[in-house]
């Protein structure tokens, strides 16, 4: 009984999460701008989410030529459907309103990088399968060579989901502990030390991505593709996870 | 006449008497009583009320140099001061004792005379001594003077400093000449021309002077503390009276050089105040406005538009750096050109000094450069103001797309621009929401049971297999499996028979036939010779076995009518076991 009241609750909190978002199409779509971000941010204040939520909601800041908010929402959205030809159009249009040249995106150590770790889970179930299919081959049959292919094949597909496995975890791992953010403030000034009165390195502006690699006070030590590195104050940026 | 000259002193002292209670004075005051022949006397007979019909005394021995001249020093305002003089200069021509006698006046109907004075003239002086007097005049008559306008400024407040030089009266100045040029150690300074010098009237300690302005500098403190300002010489060239008159009467004059300087000044100057010293302060100071406009707000890409950041008003306007505007990378900015139209006078500078840049679009699209922010110090309110420009949106209509180009790069594949027509996306329209915080399925159950589920497959098909296997019993595997065992079974059983030679070959016949029906699949009945060789040879039995095999059986069918010894009987036993278990092998 209590379960059900559960669920109910959760179902109610979707749909009025899914008028939410009908609601901010629609001001979106009159052009009424803060109104529908205020819309969209009310579905994510209800704890729901979906990659057109952040999309739409990075759209709708994005005509408001606010740049740290569209890329933040954007990059978000990215992290929620990875590869999404609308997403990657429109934060290519709200980078280039960012002052900063958009740096290169980090490369990934490994080869397995290629592929999303949640593929790379789906391709070492399907090879599970493929050893399976090969050991009835080896095991039901009579013929002698349809035992030697069951055999070789059960061989290869043990080895192949075995190499998905890791993949998929090490790109996971990796993945996990990379933390990006987006640099908030119109100005901020990176430096050498997490000091308030040191040398300035460099300066960042609204909206360029950084990696996040340490935490201390109130400063966090960043990475900048090209190996750059500094300390900003943890205010200046907003992290994407 | 000595009675009368005793009458003359009684009436003299009634006189002073008198004039002791009228408070009526008529005296006369020689410059020295000794004198050398070549200098000149000067003797001034005052008397402190308007008197008329002056009678001049007899100077004999004297020459009249000039004279007598009149001046009245007028009244000072409430004090009943006043005073008449008669000067006269005079020069000896003998020397010995002379006595000027005694000048007379009627003041208010009476007749006052001075005393006679006595004179001693003795031989000529060496020349230059008179100098000595009129030096001491020009010493209290000639003043340079450095007026600071503001001596306790903040840093970058302008100060101007004028240098005036005040002349007395009694001083005549030919000329001057400035020593050298100020240096202003720690000041910026500018130098204000001026076009034509005024002698005007001014005071200096309560006395009337003329006074002329020389100089004038703006004067920008660029440190705080006491910073002193260098004196400055003049050097004036002054007419100095020679004493003696020229052949028409007229006074002569020496010129002599004269050094003067100012008095050695300090300014005290004020840091600007660290309280609420805003973060992009660069030392402006003064009252400004701060513009940031675009020569244009809709261009094309390609097509080059001016950024003016300018900043008017009245303060240091050449002494700080205009803040430089931040432009989004799709903007290529290039270097600014500064101009400057300032004014300085004697206020400071005012004026507008300004930094155009050349911004030239690279894509299409609408750019957006932040307002910028300038802040300065207000000297007068004694704050910082900051002022923030609006913000600039550039609409690039035409041109070549955004976007295409950074995001392929930055995956690291230099693909050719293909989405060049790519347009903005519209919003999606459709959802499925999810809570937050989701799990992934990667370490999710349904994730591990999906990848275990197919590797516990296997065993369930061994199981599943063996099962089926022995529910297929009945039929003809299980046959064959009974009649292997029975052949098997008779063939130990004829090794238990060798000796009994009736009996071992009946069931070495016995073990052979059901060997065949095992393996071959046939009844007794058709177990004739020709039968066993072609069933045997079609399932690839070798030939040379199969020959054993039926010589096996003959000597079975033979032995029991034939006498045979137990050699034979062992060597047809050993030579059934190895054909048969050849046929095991080849079947």
């Amino acid at each position: 009984m209590k379960k059900l009241l559960y669920l109910l609750l959760i179902l109610t909190q979707a749909a009025i999460a899914q008028t939410g978002f009908e609601r901010g199409n629609e001001l979106y779509r009159q052009g009424k701008y803060p109104e529908a971000i205020a819309a969209y941010e009310d579905i994510l204040s209800n704890q729901m989410e979906s990659a057109e939520v952040y999309f739409n909601l990075g759209n709708a800041h994005f005509k408001m030529n606010r740049v740290a908010p569209a890329i933040y929402n954007y990059e978000k959205a990215l992290l929620l459907k990875p590869g999404d030809d609308d997403i990657i159009t429109n934060l290519k249009f709200a980078r280039k309103m960012t002052v900063d040249e958009s740096g290169t995106q980090r490369e990934s150590e490994s080869i397995f990088g290629v592929l999303n770790y949640e593929i790379w889970g789906w391709l070492a179930i399907s090879f599970s399968c493929l050893l399976v299919l090969c050991f009835a081959g080896y095991y039901l049959t009579s013929k002698v060579i349809l035992k030697r292919a069951g055999f070789g094949g059960m061989a290869v597909a043990t080895v192949l989901m075995i190499t998905c496995l890791i993949a998929a975890f090490s790109v996971r791992s990796t993945l996990n502990e990379e933390r990006p953010a987006i640099v908030f403030s119109a100005t901020a000034s990176v430096k050498s030390e997490p000091v308030t009165g040191s040398a300035e390195a460099f300066a960042l502006h609204e909206g360029t991505k950084v990696y996040v690699l340490e935490n201390l006070d109130n400063w966090k030590k960043i990475e900048l593709s090209g190996n750059r590195e500094g300390w900003i104050e943890a205010s200046a940026i907003k992290e994407l996870k | 006449m000595r009675t009368k000259t005793m009458r003359n002193y009684i009436l003299l002292l009634l006189l002073c008497v008198q004039g002791l209670y009228a408070q009526v004075e008529f005296m006369a005051v020689p410059s020295r009583t000794t004198i050398g022949i070549n200098e000149t006397l000067t003797v001034e007979f005052t008397m402190n009320e308007d008197g008329d019909n002056f009678g001049q005394p007899s100077f004999k021995g004297f020459r009249i140099e000039s004279g007598p001249r009149q001046r009245i020093i007028s009244a000072l305002p409430g004090k009943r001061e006043y005073s008449k003089i008669y000067t006269y200069v005079l020069q000896p021509v003998k020397r010995g004792a002379l006595t000027i006698g005694q000048a007379t006046i009627e003041i208010g109907g009476k007749v006052y005379k001075t005393l006679p004075l006595k004179i001693t003239v003795t031989e000529a002086v060496q020349a230059g001594t008179a100098v000595g007097a009129p030096d001491i005049k020009i010493e209290q008559g000639l003043h340079y003077v450095a007026e600071v306008s503001n001596s306790n400024p903040y840093v970058n407040e302008p100060v101007t400093v004028v240098y005036k030089l005040y002349v007395h009266d009694d001083v005549s100045v030919k000329d001057w000449k400035e020593l050298d040029s100020p240096g202003y150690n720690n000041f910026w300074s500018q130098n204000i021309a001026i076009p034509q010098r005024v002698i005007e009237k001014g005071r200096y300690n309560g006395e009337e002077y003329r006074v002329v302005t020389l100089r004038k500098d703006v004067l920008y403190p660029q440190k705080n503390g006491a910073l002193p300002l260098e004196p400055l010489s003049l050097n004036t060239q002054v007419e100095v009276p020679t004493g003696r008159n020229d052949r028409f009467g007229n006074p002569t004059y020496n010129v002599i050089n004269k050094v003067v300087s100012t008095a050695p000044k300090s300014i005290t100057v004020k840091a600007l105040p660290e309280a609420g010293k805003p973060a992009g302060f660069k030392g402006a100071t003064g009252d400004f406005t701060f513009k940031v406009s675009p020569s244009k707000t809709s261009v094309a890409s390609g097509e080059a538009f001016q950024l003016v950041v300018s900043v008017s008003g009245r303060g240091n306007l050449k002494l700080f750096d205009l803040p430089k505007p931040v432009v989004p990378a799709a903007l290529e900015i290039y270097d600014p050109q500064h101009r400057e139209s300032v004014n300085t006078t004697l206020s400071g500078m005012q004026g507008e000094i300004a930094d155009a840049y050349t911004v030239i679009p690279q894509f299409k699209g609408k750019f957006t450069i932040k307002p910028l922010a300038f802040s300065f110090f207000d000297p007068k309110l004694g704050i910082y103001r900051t002022i923030r420009s609006n913000e600039v949106i550039i609409d690039v209509p035409t041109g070549p797309d955004a976007t295409a180009g950074a995001y392929e790069e930055s995956a690291g594949t230099k693909k050719p621009d293909v989405a060049t027509d790519s347009q903005f996306r519209f919003i999606a329209l459709s959802t499925d929401l999810k809570p937050m915080g989701r799990k992934d399925f990667l370490s999710s159950a349904l994730f591990y049971l999906l990848l275990l589920l197919p590797l516990l497959l296997i065993p369930v098909i061994v199981v599943l297999r063996k099962r089926k296997i022995s529910a297929e019993g009945d039929t003809a595997g299980n046959k064959v499996k009974e009649t292997n065992r029975m052949a098997k079974q008779y063939l130990s059983e004829a090794n238990n028979q060798i000796g009994n030679k009736e009996a071992f070959y009946i069931v070495l016949e016995k073990a052979l036939h059901n060997f065949l029906k095992a393996r071959l699949s046939i009844e007794t009945s058709e177990m004739s010779k020709q039968n066993i060789k072609e069933l045997l040879l079609s399932k690839n039995a070798d030939g040379e076995t199969v020959q054993g095999f039926l010589k096996v059986i003959d000597n079975c069918e033979f032995a029991r009518y034939a006498p045979s010894s137990g050699a034979a009987m062992q060597q047809d036993y050993d030579t059934a076991v190895a054909v048969v278990t050849a046929l095991e092998k080849q079947i």
